[in-house]
């Protein structure tokens, strides 16, 4: 691609940054900006609804070339899917939170830039073809996220999610770039000359790759492992998940993981060949990561943190496509099915985090188990949109979760791990268990949760956001064939030179 | 006549009226007594208005299918329907693709008729009635769409989508510990059908296609693929089925989770978790097909739980003093019998278990509708809480001694009708007399006199005797609705009875299809293996004279491939002048002393009629058209990247 077609291809991004410093200058000097309440939010809609628009627009004209600026970025269909993906849940998560923050009186112009931000990382990090690059977009999505665990300012708990995310997230970032420096050296030592360009690498790798680029692959793994929430590199999340302000958390939840997993994939697919090397690394990361993040998830008695154990644990499902990629038939039904999932994670997560941000009001903050207790009878739609995503995370039809924990299985038998697909049922029988206790105290236990007194003045962003999260999780299970145009684009990662 | 829609339309009405109920306004909020009358005249009747008509409309798609289903044909799905659901890529599917036959059909009509009843009783109550009505639908929808699934996918969503609604109705309008007893069922059934899971993507691994028409034919590409898979393989797989659908069926070791679930249930939810057959419908509809010689081989093992579960059930409901938990146990019992019905491998077995499967849905759920009319009026679920009913209300007593008579198995009444054939069928089996000669059929003959020992019991406590509470004196007759629930189903309890014919005759093909002579389990020491080897020897000599006719090969004699139309595999091969004999060599000589008691002259039709050829199309038909050699794996579809990397052989 030429320059000017490599800027008309990522016009996404550009958009959303755009409007990012719009919003935030706006804020800033226009007072009745301020006042409305809603003209960040909604403007950062625009932007996202517009940014989208660019990126259907290249998803359906099937580009021939897929990598832009002479090799740094790979923007081929792949990488609009998850473009597509990234900004659907980026939209679900600025309406919600437009509600929550105003009914937290958080409501300031800077979280929309930041969340726009983030979101165009996000998506940096799934079209990133070079190192170099994918280093720049973790950063680009890190540093607003830092910001924004701690954006409820005055709560101690929101602080110290900041400073633990930050000081935990700057020493991955130092593996991450160690990682990228070794596996350059890898290259310049077989003699052709130090590279970081994923293409290029794959071009060279063979199927015995030497020290350096192991020892680097292993860092950068342990890098992005850290953005993902892959067990070892998992202690940073319950706590920052629990006291990030709720709309961050769901926003931080399922945004990170769709650019880490996107990224995860197109590095280890470009290191196939050498796959012996790196598969057991991931399998025995896979199951630890399944197995700890459920089994952990069983204890916990608030929400949010049982919800990060669980995000940690489906982290664990989602690695299985990365091990699923490691053969090369299985290769387009795991980047299929990677991208299902983690479109039925992203909605089933973001809509269990929206119906705590639809719960919470000035007061209170609904966190626990307790909180919850007998909503049925108080606010029944609350209730049962609670109890669709919390079936859908458990994996029972007829919701996404299922169509995506089969697609997985079915990656993996096609790859022939089997013991990653009989590693994936059992956990999930355990994480049925707490998925349905959230259930149980919904819907069995009597008594009185949170008190529900809606802020009538809020916008209705976070019902939108709810109902279409849900709709779509639903739909996604009962006819899974209205995903088929993102999952045929995820198929391919395109062309390599 | 082939209508298409019907089931679809079976499977969406209700999941309509459910979306409607939730969606109609008021009457959640009224947890409180004092709140009960918002529930406003014209809201009430908007509401069971839509969830009866939905309910009704989904019976009256089941009736309609039986007025139209063909009882003769060789079809192995009626009312086939088939479109594109989940993508694989490369242009292949899973597909949405249902069908009926007499089995399913039966089963079908069952849940929509009962769950219809259910809904009327269910209007009766104020609380919390739109969810009630909502899970109900919920759950109806779910029900038949199990029964008319016909790829394993399609199944498993279904299977587990009834789940949900059960699990709501128990752990939220039940008894006092009801959220432990919804919260143990689920697990354990979840449990179940999560190994399931994995022995369905397996099977998808090994053949390429879910579909379970093609699985369970052994001439199709996918049947033939999976049949040269090693036998531990086929074991482990068939393993996960029974496990899952044994759990659901609460036979012997697995069925703790049903007492409590049963008895702790509202009325609703005790109804919803009988109609819960998917257990005893998988068995016949996919871990026999798709595994005859496995299930074969572990049929012993199922005979003995068997007979454990009629044993162990009957003698534990009789020392029971809760009132449902007699019903509870009693239901392990009768599923008992119809396991051991399935297994014992005759023809006059099966079918007397799958109208034992059929009765067990209509007379549990009497019992437990009435059982909720008394209690409504008593206030206790406790057997000494009553006695002498009778005298105060006759017509409710009646009625509960139809019901208990039929659950008894006393002749002219439906248990009966079920019970005798599969005593029967135990009594000539090979199977059970390689278990222990004639005592499994003892056994389990003495657990129904067992059954009318704890039933009479039970109802003597009950029904009859001195009225010993004044509370009982002031409780009123059945009222109009009441008997709109109960008269139906005493109705049908007296028609299977006396005419279970209408019933059975529509499963004729499908039981001869499940359990086809040559697989017959006849014991050769009977005088009756010897009445029956004329009728094989006519079944066996049309079989010939029918290849021989139509130079046809039919690559093994138990092919359901000759009544394949609508379904979505090509029929076998044809190929001329290849000898028919030597095609399936360990297959042709047939044993001796193997026949059909049940076989009917339709057993015999079953082969002589024409080929009716489907449209050949989806993942196996691709491959059925070459000479599928029986020596190695053909695969299913050549495009599969699963079956580029050797169908079979490898192990991950």
């Amino acid at each position: 691609m030429t320059n000017a077609q490599s800027m008309q291809a990522i016009l996404p991004v550009i958009t959303l940054l755009i409007t990012g410093m719009v919003v935030l200058l706006g804020d800033a000097f226009l007072p009745f900006w301020r006042r409305s309440g809603v003209a960040s939010g909604s403007l950062s809609l625009l932007g996202i609804v517009i940014a989208a628009g660019f990126a259907l627009d290249r998803l359906s004209h099937q580009p021939t070339h897929s990598l832009a600026f002479h090799g740094a970025l790979s923007l081929g269909r792949f990488t609009q899917a998850c473009t597509l993906l990234l900004l659907l849940l980026a939209g679900l998560a600025v309406l919600l939170a437009v509600t929550y923050l105003e009914n937290r009186r958080l409501n300031r112009g800077e979280y929309y830039t930041l969340v726009l931000f983030a979101t165009s990382g996000a998506i940096l990090m799934a079209a990133a073809n070079d190192l170099i690059v994918l280093f720049i977009a973790v950063e680009m999505l890190s540093v607003a996220l830092y910001v924004l665990a701690g954006f409820a300012r005055s709560e101690p708990r929101s602080e110290e999610a900041a400073l633990k995310y930050f000081l935990l997230g700057a020493f991955a970032a130092g593996f991450l770039l160690y990682g990228i420096a070794l596996i350059y050296g890898g290259a310049a030592i077989s003699g052709l000359g130090g590279t970081t360009n994923l293409a290029l690498l794959h071009l060279r790798q063979g199927s015995v790759p030497g020290f350096m680029t192991v020892a680097g692959l292993a860092l950068v793994l342990v890098g992005l492992g850290f953005k993902a929430a892959l067990v070892p590199f998992h202690m940073w999340a319950p706590d920052v998940y629990e006291g990030s302000p709720t709309s961050v958390t769901g926003f931080m939840a399922v945004v990170v993981k769709v650019g880490a997993f996107a990224a995860l994939m197109r590095l280890f697919i470009a290191f196939a060949p050498a796959a012996a090397y790196w598969l057991p690394a991931i399998q025995i990361i896979a199951v630890l990561t399944m197995v700890t993040g459920n089994l952990l998830a069983v204890t916990q008695t608030n929400v949010k943190r049982m919800l990060a154990y669980s995000s940690v644990a489906h982290a664990g499902y989602l690695l299985i496509a990365v091990a699923a990629a490691a053969t090369p038939a299985a290769q387009p039904l795991a980047l299929q099915a990677m991208v299902f999932y983690l479109a039925a994670y992203g909605l089933m997560t973001l809509g269990a985090f929206a119906v705590l941000a639809w719960l919470s009001h000035r007061d209170a903050d609904c966190q626990t188990l307790s909180d919850l207790r007998g909503l049925v009878r108080t606010d029944p739609a609350a209730a049962w949109l609670m109890v669709i995503f919390m079936l859908s995370l458990g994996g029972i039809p007829p919701t996404m979760g299922f169509i995506g924990k089969w697609y997985l299985f079915t990656a993996a038998l096609q790859s022939h791990q089997l013991w990653l697909a009989i590693t994936l049922a059992l956990v999930s029988m355990v994480a049925v268990f707490y998925y349905l206790r959230v259930v149980w105290t919904l819907c069995f236990e009597e008594g009185s949760g949170i008190s529900v007194s809606r802020n009538t003045l809020a916008p209705a962003g976070v019902q939108i956001s709810l109902y279409v999260a849900a709709l779509l999780s639903l739909l996604g299970g009962i006819a899974p064939i209205v995903w088929q145009p993102l999952m045929l684009a995820a198929r391919s990662l395109g062309r390599m030179p | 006549m082939q209508l298409t829609g019907l089931i679809s339309l079976m499977v969406a009405a209700p999941l309509l009226g459910a979306l409607i109920v939730i969606l109609l306004p008021g009457t959640t909020a009224t947890a409180e007594g004092s709140e009960q009358s918002v529930v406003g005249g014209v809201q009430r009747m908007l509401l069971c208005g839509t969830a009866l008509i939905t309910g009704l409309l989904a019976f009256l798609c089941a009736v309609g299918m039986m007025a139209f289903y063909a009882t003769h044909s060789q079809a192995y799905m009626q009312f086939n329907e088939k479109l594109h659901w989940i993508p694989l890529g490369n242009g292949q599917w899973v597909n949405y693709h249902m069908g009926i036959d007499g089995i399913s059909l039966l089963l079908t009509l069952l849940s929509t008729f009962v769950i219809s009843l259910t809904l009327l009783y269910a209007t009766r109550s104020n609380e919390r009635l739109k969810e009630r009505l909502a899970l109900l639908l919920l759950l109806e929808s779910a029900l038949v769409g199990v029964y008319c699934a016909q790829n394993l996918v399609l199944f498993y969503l279904f299977f587990e989508a009834s789940l949900i609604p059960t699990y709501l109705l128990v752990g939220m309008f039940g008894g006092a510990r009801r959220a432990s007893a919804a919260i143990r069922f689920f697990l354990y059934t979840f449990v179940g059908s999560v190994l399931m899971l994995l022995a369905i993507v397996a099977l998808y691994h090994y053949t390429g296609t879910f579909n379970i028409a093609a699985l369970s034919s052994s001439s199709s590409a996918a049947g033939i693929a999976l049949r040269h898979l090693p036998s531990q393989a086929l074991f482990w797989m068939f393993a996960a089925f029974a496990l899952a659908f044994s759990i659901k069926t609460a036979l012997f070791p697995f069925h703790s989770w049903l007492p409590d679930a049963y008895a702790e249930a509202p009325v609703v939810g005790s109804v919803a978790l009988v109609l819960l057959k998917m257990g005893i419908y998988g068995f016949v509809r996919i871990a026999i097909p798709i595994f005859p010689q496995q299930a074969q081989n572990m049929a012993p093992l199922f005979i003995v739980l068997a007979v454990c579960s009629i044993i162990y059930g009957s003698l534990v409901a009789a020392v029971q003093t809760d009132a449902r938990r007699v019903i509870a146990f009693s239901s392990v019992a009768h599923l008992g019998f119809v396991v051991l019905g399935i297994f014992t491998f005759t023809r006059i077995g099966m079918m007397g278990a799958l109208l034992q499967n059929f009765n067990h849905g209509i007379f549990t759920p009497m019992l437990f509708l009435l059982l909720g009319m008394l209690t409504e009026r008593r206030g206790s679920t406790d057997i000494a809480d009553f006695g002498g009913v009778k005298k105060v209300l006759p017509m409710l007593s009646t009625m509960m001694l139809i019901a208990t008579l039929g659950s008894i198995a006393v002749p002219f009444f439906s248990g009966f009708a079920g019970e005798f054939p599969v005593l029967l069928g135990s009594w000539v089996s090979s199977i059970s007399h390689s278990v222990g000669g004639y005592w499994p059929t003892a056994l389990a003959a003495a657990g129904t006199i067992l059954a009318a020992v704890y039933m009479l019991w039970w109802y003597q406590r009950i029904m009859l005797g001195p009225v010993r509470f004044e509370e009982i004196r002031k409780m009123p007759d059945l009222n109009r609705t009441e008997w709109a629930v109960v008269l139906p189903l005493a109705c049908l309890i007296f028609w299977v009875g006396l005419g279970s014919g209408f019933f059975t005759r529509r499963m004729n093909q499908a039981v001869n299809r499940l359990v086809p002579y040559y697989r017959e389990q006849i014991d050769s020491s009977l005088p009756v293996s010897a009445m029956v080897s004329d009728e094989r020897e006519v079944e066996e000599k049309q079989v010939r004279m029918n290849l021989r006719n139509h130079a046809l090969l039919i690559t093994s004699p138990d092919a359901p491939a000759p009544a394949l139309q609508g379904a979505h595999f090509s029929p076998p091969p044809i190929l001329k002048g290849i000898p028919v004999r030597g095609y399936h060599p360990r297959r042709m000589p047939i044993p001796a002393g193997m026949g059909g008691p049940a076989s009917k002259p339709s057993g015999v039709s079953n082969r002589s009629l024409p080929m009716q050829h489907g449209k050949p199309g989806g993942a196996a038909g691709a491959a059925s058209h070459r000479p599928s050699a029986p020596a190695h794996a053909v695969p299913a579809n050549p495009n599969a990247p699963v079956m580029q990397s050797g169908a079979g052989e490898k192990h991950p």
